[in-house]
């Protein structure tokens, strides 16, 4: 329920006339008071005049239809006839018209016409049809005007009309004062510097016997409704508002309802302080008590409902029942009726958190609530309360008995504050003299002491309407938003030269995105949370810091105790159930080849229950499906598989500087079964941070050793259930972990001595891992063999069956002329072992 | 004999102008000056000459010789050029095919924005730093002066996992956490870009979660000038070299003064346009003064230091640069939408 300030009512307490609605908006936004737009109240109303009704006839034609003569006080002196449905029109009352020529809003031109077969000048107006959004009683028929409305007018500034309504968006340091017009206009007062001029209240009181004597007050409570008062209002005569305070509750967001409803109303909204009347006759022994709830005890609001209430909620009863829930709504025992012969004004201060709590368990706010919500000014009820009797004094509503029946559990004192000028001027960078700061208080009604030149301190004294300033640093802030923020000097900080960089992890991962996205992959972002489904679907293996019975109370994740959805509700432990969904989500799209990317956060409770904060591992996860090479017209394509997959770790690892991990036998049941490895660190290197395994599905990975990832084609059953086609791949693994294995880029100079190369083409049987093969070579090799590179394999014929042909290319070098001889030599050593080890043979 | 040298001298000239190809020219080469050739031949005669005559005719033949080898070369060099040309011709290929085509992946919009906005910073002397996006309450609000009860909890409504566990609501944890390590140090210039999470409504604008860039400064003297002239750097440095820094005052319960940070529009240069939804301003986000409890908590003396800070939402600023009218798409993961980056 945002602040609705209308211009034309705030210009009653500060003359702000020269300043237009747009423009003022902009000084209250800049000055702290957040003006989120202005509205005009006429859109688009344009020529439409006072008329009065002179002769209404019933239309020849349609029975419905009324015929009227309508005075406008036109240029040529003749009547105009206006043809009308309308039925609530006696000749002689004034009316709107709007005459041949004008506007209504939304564009609307009226024009003369004829209305089965009658000639009509124009149109006689409904108050809806005047202005858009506003209810009022007068729905049905034409709006009457009053009779002193001068004829042939324009009913723009007449019916107010030619008002601009700001609607204020206050943080929350403002809400409490600035919830009212006399808040806004202290507030514009002190940021345009202009005088502030507070309502005129003269209470009329005529009554005989006096409030104290009609009307007992009990606080059992005080901690939630430390001040309380009431008057006493008799001879009570429901009706209907005036048209100006009608118009004033509209402009304010407000429904008319009652004279006395309107009242508590519009002194609510002026002074920012809720008012309810209560039936002073459903009183019982006239004794109003407010106390906390019992337990139990129930209430029919004014709504209709009823309410069970608990010892948290504030109430207002008597002796015998409640009347109603303190601040939030009323009961409908004591409700204000048609019948209702006297009331209790109630004026109350009630504790702001009590308020919010009780509207939240109820689910029930209102304007009254949203106010109290905020905390109100201690002193600020018995002058509303004031405000309000002299209003229903005003308009003849019921007569008020002398005094208010008060309660306050203290006396509530304005607070006075030490400043220190030159603490002002070092933390705003501004030099303004003590002098200027002093006038910048009494703009906003603060009082100041010791003011001078040269004095290192003065005190400023905050009434009870401003809470939010309690200390020197919100009096300071004041200053700087009367100065204004826009004339603080712009300026650099000074001091130490310091030298900027970020953590050696994110280095990494910048680095390790490049890499990636240079061989084509495309980064996603994820969101942490998913559904406690999302996991199970992927199979993936369960955090490594939990137990397995920890692990199994939160199969899905770590539950968020308060998601707004399903899909947000747990926090993951891997990043691989989103991607499979991005990539769903993609081949959904028709995008079948996907090469793709995350380096993010997961979440991993280190016990569950929860007792200590997470641990949060950066983990890296790479997604592909079809080709990562199209079809061109002069290269054939190239399907992802899981060498590919197993390339770009390696290739990331190169990228990195890192030694290349190695692939142990895994078993996850994420991948399939013949095709995935663990990826480990070699024995000794890396894996510090691992933790004990909790799932058991760490296959070949050593007795202890946490992998530091997995990687492989998706089993065909998790591919199906996330309607993958083809071959998907996958790859997870611990960043944080992996980068460990970092070694030193180091150079070697370059040899002045040519490299010998030899190829080597042997076979094996099918079953020898091609790596063991590439490591005896590497070690047989020695210091003179400098790489080994494996550039082909083949099965089938002459290949004798069981059996595969690996060829490498070897190099060697040394820091001399190798001979011939020396090269045969180690390349002989190497056949031999491979020989001995593995039976391999020279290919023919 | 000089005769016979002439004519074949004339022969052989002849013959080389007649010759179309290089490898010809080298059978002529034989037939002419080899060990069996024409000159070899007539120079056996070169006995019955008689010897006063000899010395000239010697000379003749090697006269002869050299203008059958010069004119050889220039004909072969003539002919290898032509040759050359006429194969270059023919290798002709369409030069508007498609080159070949090599990987090309990219980085996601948000991320690079990220990196931009650190490397500003790193060289404005600032440490980058982290914190753990599942935070205590403590950090996350009381030791930011938001206590329990607090009306500022529920413009922040946060997801829990236990009543003192949440998922951080703001990036300003950090401040704290990183003042705790640092203090009494000086100064303190760091930032801080990470995940937030807050109950709100999801719309075009606003998500559930989105990153935060957190930047704080602490030192003596710093003042709130300090701060629009650091954030004037920042705006700069990434929406260009015109646009301003403005300042509304606003409410944050950690920082006093504090203020709703706008940055001029950079597409109408304040003027009002679509973008800026005639306001001519774009919202960065709040910023101000590290209030005094804050400075307290994290172990500094607010007597004697004083400090700014500020909190922007990324995803805004990344819209902002690339023109992205949905915040929705940045995180579709779409490769239609990831490719164009
Ligand atoms: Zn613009």
């Amino acid at each position: 329920m945002p602040m609705l300030v209308s211009y034309q009512w705030l210009k009653e307490f500060v003359p702000v006339g020269d300043v237009a609605p747009d423009e003022l908006a902009r000084r209250l936004t800049m000055g702290g008071v957040t003006v989120e737009k202005v509205i005009p109240v006429n859109q688009g109303v344009r020529g439409v005049v006072v008329g009065e009704v002179k002769a209404i006839e019933k239309h020849p034609q349609a029975d419905r239809l009324l015929v009227t003569t309508v005075d406008v006080a036109a240029a040529d002196g003749r009547p105009l006839t206006v043809v009308t449905g309308a039925s609530n029109l006696t000749v002689g009352c004034r009316v709107p018209v709007a005459v041949h020529g004008s506007r209504l809003p939304g564009g609307r031109k009226i024009e003369r016409s004829k209305l089965r077969g009658v000639a009509s000048g124009g149109m006689l107006c409904a108050w809806t049809e005047l202005i858009e959004g506003e209810g009022h009683d007068e729905d049905e028929g034409i709006l009457i005007l009053s009779d002193d409305a001068p004829l042939g007018a324009d009913v723009v500034p007449l019916l107010g009309l030619d008002d601009h309504v700001l609607e204020l968006d206050l943080t929350i340091n403002y809400a409490s004062h600035c919830q009212s017009m006399i808040g806004v206009a202290r507030e514009a007062a002190a940021i345009l510097d202009r005088p502030y001029q507070a309502p005129r209240v003269y209470v009329n009181e005529e009554g005989i016997k006096r409030a104290v004597d009609l009307v007992k007050i009990e606080v059992s409570d005080p901690d939630l409704c430390p001040a309380y008062a009431a008057r006493v209002i008799s001879d009570i005569r429901l009706g209907p508002s005036p048209e100006w305070l009608r118009r004033r509750l509209e402009r304010a967001g407000i429904r008319p309802i009652n004279n006395i409803v309107d009242v508590t109303n519009y002194v609510m909204v002026e002074y920012g302080q809720p008012l309810h009347a209560f039936d002073y006759d459903q009183v019982a022994d006239h004794r109003v008590i407010v106390r906390r709830a019992r337990p139990g005890e129930k209430l029919v609001t004014l709504d209709g409902v009823e309410r069970g209430l608990d010892p948290d909620m504030l109430c207002i009863t008597d002796p015998e029942k409640v009347l109603g829930l303190a601040g939030v709504m009323g009961g409908l025992n004591s409700e204000v009726t048609a019948t209702t012969r006297n009331i209790l004004l109630e004026s109350a201060n009630f504790s702001g958190q009590s308020i919010r709590r009780t509207s939240r368990a109820l689910g029930l706010r209102s304007e009254a609530s949203a106010r109290f919500e905020k905390g109100l000014d201690p002193n600020g009820n018995v002058p509303a309360a004031d405000r309000a009797a002299m209003l229903i004094e005003e308009l003849k509503a019921g007569v008020v008995a002398p005094g208010v029946a008060e309660f306050r559990a203290r006396p509530f004192l304005p607070v006075t504050i030490r400043l220190r000028p030159e603490r002002v001027n070092s933390l705003l960078g501004t030099k303004l003299s003590v002098v200027d700061m002093a006038r910048y208080f009494r703009r906003l009604g603060f009082e100041t002491d010791g003011v001078a030149e040269g004095r290192k301190h003065f005190t400023v004294t905050v009434p009870t309407r401003r809470p939010d300033v309690s200390e020197e640093t919100d009096l300071i802030e004041e200053v700087a938003r009367l100065y204004g923020y826009d004339e603080i000097t712009t300026t650099l900080p000074q001091g130490a030269i310091t030298h900027g960089g970020q953590p050696v992890l994110e280095e990494w991962r910048v680095r390790a995105r490049r890499v990636l996205a240079g061989a084509g992959l495309n980064e996603i972002l994820t969101d942490s949370r998913q559904t406690p489904f999302a996991h199970g679907a992927s199979r993936w293996p369960a955090p490594p810091t939990l137990s397995p019975e920890q692990a199994a109370a939160i199969p899905g994740g770590i539950p968020i105790a308060n998601p707004m959805t399903v899909e947000e509700s747990v926090l993951r432990s891997s990043l691989v159930p989103k991607m499979l969904e991005v990539m769903a989500y993609n081949v959904n799209r028709r995008q079948t080849d996907l090469g793709l990317f995350e380096i993010n956060r997961v979440y991993w409770a280190k016990q569950w229950p929860l007792t200590e904060l997470l641990e949060e591992p950066l983990m890296l996860c790479v997604g592909a499906v079809g080709k990562y090479a199209p079809k061109t017209w002069n290269r054939p394509e190239e399907e992802a598989d899981f060498f590919y997959l197993k390339g770009l770790l390696e290739r990331l690892a190169d990228g990195l500087g890192l030694r290349p991990p190695r692939l142990a036998p895994s078993n996850l049941e994420t991948l399939h079964p013949a095709r995935q490895a663990a990826i480990v660190a070699e024995a000794g290197e890396g894996a510090a941070n691992g933790g004990p395994s909790g799932d058991g599905a760490n296959g070949g990975a050593g007795a202890d050793e946490q992998p530091l990832g997995w990687l492989g084609e998706l089993h065909p059953q998790v591919a199906k259930a996330y309607e993958l086609p083809g071959r998907p791949l996958i790859l997870e693994l611990n960043f944080e972990r992996f980068v460990t294995l970092s070694k030193p880029r180091t150079y070697r100079a370059l040899p002045p001595f040519p490299q010998v190369e030899r190829d080597l083409a042997l076979v094996v049987g099918e079953d020898v891992p091609a790596e063991q093969v590439t490591a005896a070579i590497s070690e047989t090799g020695g210091e003179l063999l400098r790489s080994v590179r494996l550039f082909d394999r083949y099965a089938g014929a002459p290949v004798p069956e069981g059996h595969v042909s690996l060829a490498y290319s070897l190099v060697y070098q040394a820091d001399r002329t190798l001979t011939d001889a020396e090269v045969n030599a180690v390349h002989e050593r190497i056949l031999a072992a491979l020989a001995k080890r593995f039976g391999a043979k020279l290919r023919g | 004999m000089r005769e016979e040298l002439k004519r074949v001298k004339d022969e052989a000239m002849r013959a080389i102008e007649a010759t179309p190809t290089a490898a010809a020219l080298q059978e002529l080469r034989v037939k002419y000056l080899g060990k069996k050739g024409a000159l070899t031949g007539i120079l056996r005669g070169m006995g019955a000459v008689p010897a006063d005559e000899r010395p000239a005719l010697g000379q003749l033949a090697n006269d002869t010789r050299d203008a059958i080898e010069a004119r050889l070369a220039d004909r072969t060099a003539a002919l290898e050029t032509a040759e050359l040309d006429a194969r270059l011709r023919a290798e002709k290929v369409d030069l508007t095919l498609p080159g070949t085509w090599l990987p090309r992946g990219t980085e996601h919009p948000m991320s690079q924005v990220i990196e931009e906005i650190k490397a500003m910073f790193v060289g404005l002397g600032f440490q980058v730093v982290d914190g753990p996006e599942v935070e205590t309450d403590y950090y996350n609000f009381e030791a930011l002066n938001i206590p329990k009860d607090h009306p500022a909890r529920d413009t922040q409504d946060s997801f829990f996992i236990t009543p003192e566990i949440l998922l951080r609501t703001q990036t300003s944890p950090v401040q704290v956490r990183t003042m705790e390590k640092l203090a009494p140090r000086l100064p303190v210039r760091i930032i801080t870009i990470g995940k937030v999470y807050r109950r709100d409504e999801v719309d075009p604008t606003h998500g559930s979660v989105f990153y935060q860039l957190e930047g704080l400064v602490i030192d003596r003297d710093i003042t709130m000038g300090d701060l629009k002239g650091t954030l004037t750097i920042m705006a700069r440095s990434l929406f260009g070299e015109n646009v301003r820094i403005r300042l509304r005052p606003s409410y944050f319960p950690f920082t006093e003064p504090s203020a709703e940070t706008d940055t001029s529009c950079p597409v109408c240069d304040g003027a009002g346009c679509r973008v800026c939804k005639g306001s001519g301003w774009i919202e960065l986000g709040g910023s101000g003064m590290v209030h005094p409890r804050v400075l307290v908590a994290g172990g500094y003396d607010p007597e004697v230091v004083s400090g700014f800070a500020w909190g922007f939402g990324v995803e805004r600023m990344t819209m902002r640069k690339y023109g992205i009218e949905d915040l929705r798409h940045l995180y579709s993961n779409d490769v239609r939408f990831l490719r164009q980056f």
